[in-house]
Protein backbone atom coordinates (compact mmCIF):
# COMPACT_ATOMS: atom_id res chain seq x y z
CA UNK A 1 0.00 0.00 0.00
CA UNK A 2 1.34 3.42 -0.99
CA UNK A 3 0.60 5.42 2.13
CA UNK A 4 2.21 8.78 1.40
CA UNK A 5 -0.07 9.46 -1.60
CA UNK A 6 -3.17 9.27 0.57
CA UNK A 7 -1.95 11.79 3.13
CA UNK A 8 -2.59 15.43 2.32
CA UNK A 9 -3.08 16.78 5.81
CA UNK A 10 -2.23 15.63 9.35
CA UNK A 11 -5.69 14.26 10.13
CA UNK A 12 -5.47 11.90 7.12
CA UNK A 13 -2.73 10.06 8.99
CA UNK A 14 -5.07 9.53 11.93
CA UNK A 15 -7.95 8.46 9.65
CA UNK A 16 -5.73 5.75 8.17
CA UNK A 17 -5.01 4.51 11.69
CA UNK A 18 -8.68 3.73 12.44
CA UNK A 19 -9.12 0.21 13.87
CA UNK A 20 -5.35 -0.04 14.30
CA UNK A 21 -3.21 0.16 17.42
CA UNK A 22 -1.81 3.65 17.97
CA UNK A 23 0.48 5.28 20.52
CA UNK A 24 -0.81 8.51 22.08
CA UNK A 25 1.43 10.81 24.12
CA UNK A 26 -0.43 12.97 26.65
CA UNK A 27 0.28 15.88 28.95
CA UNK A 28 1.30 14.99 32.50
CA UNK A 29 3.87 12.31 31.50
CA UNK A 30 1.22 9.86 30.29
CA UNK A 31 1.24 7.59 27.30
CA UNK A 32 -1.45 5.30 25.88
CA UNK A 33 -1.38 2.35 23.53
CA UNK A 34 -4.79 1.31 22.20
CA UNK A 35 -6.91 0.49 19.17
CA UNK A 36 -8.39 3.66 17.66
CA UNK A 37 -12.13 3.54 16.96
CA UNK A 38 -13.20 7.19 16.83
CA UNK A 39 -11.80 10.72 16.87
CA UNK A 40 -12.88 14.27 16.04
CA UNK A 41 -11.29 17.59 15.14
CA UNK A 42 -10.36 18.31 18.78
CA UNK A 43 -8.43 15.02 18.85
CA UNK A 44 -10.96 13.63 21.29
CA UNK A 45 -10.57 9.88 20.83
CA UNK A 46 -12.13 6.55 21.72
CA UNK A 47 -9.67 3.69 22.13
CA UNK A 48 -10.12 0.07 23.18
CA UNK A 49 -7.79 -2.47 24.78
CA UNK A 50 -5.78 0.40 26.25
CA UNK A 51 -2.57 0.27 28.24
CA UNK A 52 -1.80 3.51 30.07
CA UNK A 53 1.76 4.24 31.19
CA UNK A 54 2.35 7.04 33.71
CA UNK A 55 5.86 8.24 34.57
CA UNK A 56 6.09 9.28 38.21
CA UNK A 57 9.13 11.09 39.59
CA UNK A 58 9.27 10.47 43.33
CA UNK A 59 10.51 13.40 45.41
CA UNK A 60 14.03 12.79 46.74
CA UNK A 61 16.35 14.83 48.98
CA UNK A 62 18.54 17.35 47.20
CA UNK A 63 21.71 15.94 45.64
CA UNK A 64 20.20 12.48 45.21
CA UNK A 65 19.50 11.33 41.66
CA UNK A 66 15.70 11.25 41.22
CA UNK A 67 14.26 7.84 40.39
CA UNK A 68 11.47 7.47 37.85
CA UNK A 69 8.68 5.03 38.62
CA UNK A 70 6.45 3.68 35.86
CA UNK A 71 2.80 2.80 36.62
CA UNK A 72 0.84 0.76 34.08
CA UNK A 73 -2.84 -0.16 33.92
CA UNK A 74 -5.27 -1.71 31.43
CA UNK A 75 -8.62 -0.19 30.39
CA UNK A 76 -11.12 -1.95 28.13
CA UNK A 77 -12.69 1.11 26.46
CA UNK A 78 -11.61 4.70 26.97
CA UNK A 79 -12.65 8.19 25.85
CA UNK A 80 -9.64 10.55 25.87
CA UNK A 81 -10.23 14.31 25.89
CA UNK A 82 -8.31 15.95 23.05
CA UNK A 83 -6.88 18.88 25.04
CA UNK A 84 -4.39 16.53 26.72
CA UNK A 85 -3.06 15.03 23.49
CA UNK A 86 0.51 15.90 22.43
CA UNK A 87 1.01 13.43 19.59
CA UNK A 88 -0.55 10.41 17.92
CA UNK A 89 1.75 7.87 16.33
CA UNK A 90 0.29 5.44 13.77
CA UNK A 91 1.05 1.71 13.80
CA UNK A 92 4.47 0.64 12.56
CA UNK A 93 4.31 -0.45 8.91
CA UNK A 94 6.63 -2.73 6.98
CA UNK B 1 -26.75 23.42 29.06
CA UNK B 2 -29.29 20.68 29.43
CA UNK B 3 -27.97 19.66 32.78
CA UNK B 4 -27.95 22.27 35.56
CA UNK B 5 -31.63 23.29 35.68
CA UNK B 6 -32.59 20.37 37.95
CA UNK B 7 -30.30 21.83 40.64
CA UNK B 8 -31.93 25.28 40.87
CA UNK B 9 -33.07 26.09 44.46
CA UNK B 10 -31.15 23.09 45.75
CA UNK B 11 -28.18 23.06 48.13
CA UNK B 12 -25.13 22.37 45.96
CA UNK B 13 -21.43 21.73 46.48
CA UNK B 14 -18.93 23.23 44.06
CA UNK B 15 -15.46 21.81 43.61
CA UNK B 16 -13.27 24.54 42.13
CA UNK B 17 -10.29 24.12 39.80
CA UNK B 18 -7.93 25.15 42.63
CA UNK B 19 -9.37 22.44 44.90
CA UNK B 20 -11.57 24.66 47.08
CA UNK B 21 -15.02 23.44 48.13
CA UNK B 22 -17.89 25.97 48.20
CA UNK B 23 -21.48 25.16 49.19
CA UNK B 24 -24.60 27.24 48.69
CA UNK B 25 -28.15 27.40 47.39
CA UNK B 26 -28.16 27.52 43.59
CA UNK B 27 -30.02 30.69 42.59
CA UNK B 28 -29.16 30.75 38.91
CA UNK B 29 -26.71 29.87 36.15
CA UNK B 30 -26.06 30.74 32.52
CA UNK B 31 -24.77 29.28 29.25
CA UNK B 32 -21.14 29.51 30.40
CA UNK B 33 -22.00 27.73 33.68
CA UNK B 34 -21.42 30.92 35.69
CA UNK B 35 -23.29 30.26 38.92
CA UNK B 36 -24.95 32.44 41.58
CA UNK B 37 -25.10 30.94 45.08
CA UNK B 38 -26.96 32.21 48.16
CA UNK B 39 -26.07 31.34 51.79
CA UNK B 40 -22.61 30.38 50.69
CA UNK B 41 -19.95 28.74 52.84
CA UNK B 42 -16.43 27.67 52.02
CA UNK B 43 -15.50 24.33 53.58
CA UNK B 44 -11.79 24.15 54.27
CA UNK B 45 -10.31 20.70 54.77
CA UNK B 46 -7.23 20.15 56.89
CA UNK B 47 -5.26 17.15 58.07
CA UNK B 48 -4.67 18.82 61.48
CA UNK B 49 -7.88 20.57 62.54
CA UNK B 50 -10.63 18.88 60.52
CA UNK B 51 -13.05 20.61 58.15
CA UNK B 52 -14.19 24.14 59.03
CA UNK B 53 -16.89 26.26 57.38
CA UNK B 54 -16.71 30.00 56.86
CA UNK B 55 -19.73 32.00 55.70
CA UNK B 56 -19.41 34.00 52.48
CA UNK B 57 -22.95 35.29 51.77
CA UNK B 58 -24.02 35.61 48.12
CA UNK B 59 -21.42 34.59 45.51
CA UNK B 60 -21.16 34.70 41.77
CA UNK B 61 -18.74 31.99 40.67
CA UNK B 62 -17.21 32.08 37.20
CA UNK B 63 -17.98 28.98 35.17
CA UNK B 64 -14.45 28.41 33.91
CA UNK B 65 -13.18 28.07 37.49
CA UNK B 66 -15.67 25.33 38.34
CA UNK B 67 -14.70 21.70 38.21
CA UNK B 68 -17.86 20.00 39.44
CA UNK B 69 -21.33 20.82 40.83
CA UNK B 70 -22.94 18.25 43.13
CA UNK B 71 -26.37 18.10 44.75
CA UNK B 72 -26.02 17.92 48.54
CA UNK B 73 -28.02 15.20 50.30
CA UNK B 74 -29.32 17.06 53.38
CA UNK B 75 -29.62 13.91 55.53
CA UNK B 76 -25.98 12.88 55.03
CA UNK B 77 -24.78 16.47 55.31
CA UNK B 78 -26.47 16.92 58.70
CA UNK B 79 -25.50 13.51 60.05
CA UNK B 80 -21.80 14.14 59.39
CA UNK B 81 -19.49 15.72 61.99
CA UNK B 82 -17.32 17.56 59.51
CA UNK B 83 -14.99 18.92 62.18
CA UNK B 84 -13.87 15.35 62.87
CA UNK B 85 -13.03 14.66 59.24
CA UNK B 86 -9.30 15.19 58.95
CA UNK B 87 -8.07 15.06 55.37
CA UNK B 88 -6.02 17.20 53.03
CA UNK B 89 -7.85 19.57 50.67
CA UNK B 90 -8.66 18.26 47.19
CA UNK B 91 -5.82 18.70 44.71
CA UNK B 92 -6.02 21.48 42.11
CA UNK B 93 -6.74 20.67 38.49
CA UNK B 94 -3.46 20.39 36.58
CA UNK B 95 -3.28 20.50 32.83
CA UNK B 96 0.20 18.94 32.80
CA UNK B 97 3.52 20.60 32.00
CA UNK B 98 4.57 18.72 28.90
CA UNK C 1 -20.67 16.18 17.34
CA UNK C 2 -19.59 12.55 16.89
CA UNK C 3 -18.34 12.07 20.43
CA UNK C 4 -21.43 13.91 21.77
CA UNK C 5 -23.62 11.36 19.93
CA UNK C 6 -21.61 8.46 21.35
CA UNK C 7 -22.13 9.73 24.91
CA UNK C 8 -25.85 10.18 24.22
CA UNK C 9 -26.17 6.51 23.24
CA UNK C 10 -24.52 5.58 26.54
CA UNK C 11 -27.17 7.32 28.69
CA UNK C 12 -28.18 5.17 31.69
CA UNK C 13 -24.95 3.16 31.51
CA UNK C 14 -22.35 3.18 34.28
CA UNK C 15 -19.14 5.04 33.41
CA UNK C 16 -16.03 6.13 35.33
CA UNK C 17 -14.93 9.73 34.82
CA UNK C 18 -11.31 10.58 35.60
CA UNK C 19 -10.69 14.29 36.23
CA UNK C 20 -7.57 16.36 35.77
CA UNK C 21 -7.31 16.67 39.58
CA UNK C 22 -6.89 12.85 39.65
CA UNK C 23 -10.36 12.30 41.17
CA UNK C 24 -12.14 9.21 39.77
CA UNK C 25 -15.95 9.24 39.91
CA UNK C 26 -18.11 6.27 38.92
CA UNK C 27 -21.80 6.81 38.27
CA UNK C 28 -24.75 6.38 35.94
CA UNK C 29 -24.54 8.69 32.92
CA UNK C 30 -27.70 10.80 32.97
CA UNK C 31 -27.01 13.46 30.37
CA UNK C 32 -24.38 15.15 28.26
CA UNK C 33 -24.34 18.44 26.33
CA UNK C 34 -22.45 19.92 23.37
CA UNK C 35 -19.49 20.94 25.60
CA UNK C 36 -19.29 17.31 26.80
CA UNK C 37 -20.30 18.43 30.29
CA UNK C 38 -21.56 15.28 32.00
CA UNK C 39 -24.30 14.61 34.54
CA UNK C 40 -23.82 11.52 36.75
CA UNK C 41 -26.24 9.87 39.18
CA UNK C 42 -25.55 7.50 42.09
CA UNK C 43 -21.90 8.54 42.20
CA UNK C 44 -19.04 6.84 44.02
CA UNK C 45 -15.65 8.47 44.45
CA UNK C 46 -12.68 6.13 44.13
CA UNK C 47 -10.69 5.83 47.39
CA UNK C 48 -13.66 7.24 49.31
CA UNK C 49 -11.72 7.17 52.62
CA UNK C 50 -9.15 9.64 51.28
CA UNK C 51 -11.81 11.73 49.53
CA UNK C 52 -14.70 12.31 51.96
CA UNK C 53 -15.13 15.85 50.60
CA UNK C 54 -18.05 14.80 48.40
CA UNK C 55 -19.55 12.27 50.80
CA UNK C 56 -22.94 14.08 50.87
CA UNK C 57 -23.13 14.32 47.07
CA UNK C 58 -25.23 11.69 45.29
CA UNK C 59 -25.41 13.20 41.81
CA UNK C 60 -23.28 15.75 40.05
CA UNK C 61 -22.57 17.85 36.98
CA UNK C 62 -18.97 17.67 35.73
CA UNK C 63 -17.49 20.35 33.49
CA UNK C 64 -16.24 18.83 30.24
CA UNK C 65 -12.98 20.77 30.31
CA UNK C 66 -11.75 19.14 33.56
CA UNK C 67 -12.23 15.59 32.27
CA UNK C 68 -9.11 13.62 31.36
CA UNK C 69 -10.65 10.23 30.54
CA UNK C 70 -14.01 8.46 30.65
CA UNK C 71 -13.95 4.67 31.00
CA UNK C 72 -16.81 3.39 28.83
CA UNK C 73 -18.84 0.15 28.89
CA UNK C 74 -17.34 -1.76 25.93
CA UNK C 75 -20.29 -4.17 25.73
CA UNK C 76 -22.71 -1.31 25.04
CA UNK C 77 -20.76 -0.01 22.05
CA UNK C 78 -20.85 -0.89 18.35
CA UNK C 79 -17.26 -0.58 17.10
CA UNK C 80 -18.17 -0.91 13.40
CA UNK C 81 -20.78 1.85 13.68
CA UNK C 82 -18.28 4.04 15.53
CA UNK C 83 -15.57 3.69 12.87
CA UNK C 84 -17.99 4.21 9.98
CA UNK C 85 -19.34 7.38 11.61
CA UNK C 86 -15.77 8.63 12.18
CA UNK C 87 -14.84 8.03 8.51
CA UNK C 88 -17.99 9.82 7.37
CA UNK C 89 -17.40 12.76 9.70
CA UNK C 90 -13.70 13.10 8.79
CA UNK C 91 -14.65 13.26 5.09
CA UNK C 92 -16.25 16.63 5.81
CA UNK C 93 -13.98 19.57 6.50
CA UNK C 94 -13.71 20.07 10.23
Amino acid sequence: MQVSGEIQEPFDLIRLSLSERVMVKLRGDRQLSGVLHAYDGHMNMILSDVEETVMIVDPVPEGVKPSIRVAKRQIEMLYVRGDGVILVSPPQRE
Amino acid sequence: MATLHTLVDKRVLLVMQDGRVIMGNLVGWDQRSNIVLADCVERRFSQESGATDSALGVYMVKGDQICLVGEVDAAIEEATSWSEIKVDPLPAVRYGDA
Amino acid sequence: MLIFSVFKTLTDHTVTVELKNDLCITGVLKSVDQYLNIRLDAIKVENAEQHPHMMAVKNCFIRGSVIRYVQLPASAMDIQLLEDATRRESGKKI
